[in-house]
């Protein structure tokens, strides 16, 4: 069997990176925030769709996301929550 | 059992005490006012710790420091009016409070516990928009947000006229400005009720909603305590049972508050 081959959008287990972000939120805040955390700040501030985000990309939009985390959730909360997601987006 | 579950179990516990002992002497005016006023000093006491714990869990400068101070600095100082009208009941039976030298204390009380609850529910129904995320509102939720306004001005027009009446000594304008304040400021929180909702059916599903649920449900008890009158009315009970039996609303209305706080403190903290 041939392994699945990732692209720059996705990681080695075939999900995107914003999936990979969103279903890190969701629990959080909830898939319709997630989801539109994802789209608001992947637009604004990187100029591109959820799904077109690149694994370059990924560090600018963590940056992006926390000022909403640090709002809803305060410093600490939103620096552990993107700590576990450069954590687990590490390896890809 | 997790803190939250426990925080749940104990709130509710709380409002069913007080039901079932309102319950149990309703044909005694005397001891349904004592009943009242140990549920308020429970629930008040609840709703000062879990706000000012939530306020803890924040660091200094933070947006929901702010929020969650605001919070608690009203729900201590409903605390402090709890212990004033506590007093009223304990000491002074026979009197009407407006008669009461506690009026004077009761106003300033009442006039700061209103301005920083008030201030801190805007910030709380800001805090989607502050955070950089923008939903446009629906044609379904401004005709809900329409109708819920409509009913807390109508309500303080009703509660405002009777208020102004009272102005013939200075302990009758105390209180009558004590009620103007308060009803002014339930005026501008029933009207954030729907956009605190709003912000929990955004987040629903997530374990932050419950936190907005709960304050959101606090502010519809306390629309349905200041409709106390109306709603008692086609109630099949003496018109004094009827309001007896609505006035425990205002105990989950009080604790709500420190539930929504520990909520909030149990998901920043990762223990929930």
């Amino acid at each position: 069997m041939v392994p699945r081959v990732a692209t720059t959008t996705t990681t080695p287990d075939g999900r995107t990176y914003s999936t990979v972000v969103e279903q890190r939120l969701t629990p959080l805040l909830g898939p319709f925030t997630a989801r539109m955390a994802l789209k608001t700040f992947s637009t604004s501030k990187l100029g591109r769709a959820p799904e077109e985000i690149s694994r370059a990309d990924v560090p600018a939009l963590l940056d992006a996301l926390r000022p909403m985390l640090n709002t809803l959730v305060g410093s600490a909360r939103a620096g552990a929550v993107l700590d576990e997601l450069k954590k687990e987006l590490a390896g890809t | 059992m997790t803190r939250t579950r426990m925080a749940i179990l104990a709130v509710a516990a709380l409002a069913a005490a007080h039901l079932a002992a309102v319950v149990a002497f309703l044909d005694n005016p005397a001891a349904v006012r004592q009943v009242h006023d140990a549920g308020g000093w429970a629930a008040s006491l609840f709703g000062a710790f879990g706000a000012v714990a939530a306020a803890r869990t924040f660091a200094r400068g933070e947006y929901l420091r702010k929020v969650w101070g605001l919070l608690a600095a009203g729900a201590v100082l409903l605390v402090a009016g709890q212990a004033l009208l506590s007093a009223w009941v304990h000491t002074s039976p026979g009197i009407v409070f407006g008669d009461s030298v506690l009026t004077y204390p009761r106003l300033v009380l009442v006039t700061a516990a209103n301005a920083a609850t008030t201030w801190g529910l805007f910030l709380l129904a800001y805090s989607y928009a502050h955070s950089g995320l923008n939903v446009p509102r629906t044609a379904a939720f401004n005709a809900l947000w329409a109708a819920v306004s409509a009913l807390a001005v109508l309500l303080m027009v009703v509660q405002l006229q009777k208020e102004s009446a009272d102005f013939d000594s200075p302990r009758h304008t105390a209180n009558a400005l004590t009620g103007m304040v308060s009803t002014l400021a339930d005026t501008a929180d029933l009207i954030m009720i729907a956009p605190v909702l709003r912000i929990a059916y955004l987040m629903r599903g997530g374990r932050l909603a419950g936190v907005w649920w709960v304050v959101g449900l606090s502010e519809v008890l306390w629309l349905v305590y200041d409709c106390r009158t109306w709603i008692a009315r086609p109630l099949p009970l003496e018109p004094a049972q009827a309001l007896a039996l609505i006035y425990v609303v205002r105990n989950p209305a009080l604790s709500f508050p420190g539930l929504a706080g520990i909520l909030h403190r149990e998901v920043v903290t990762g223990r929930s």
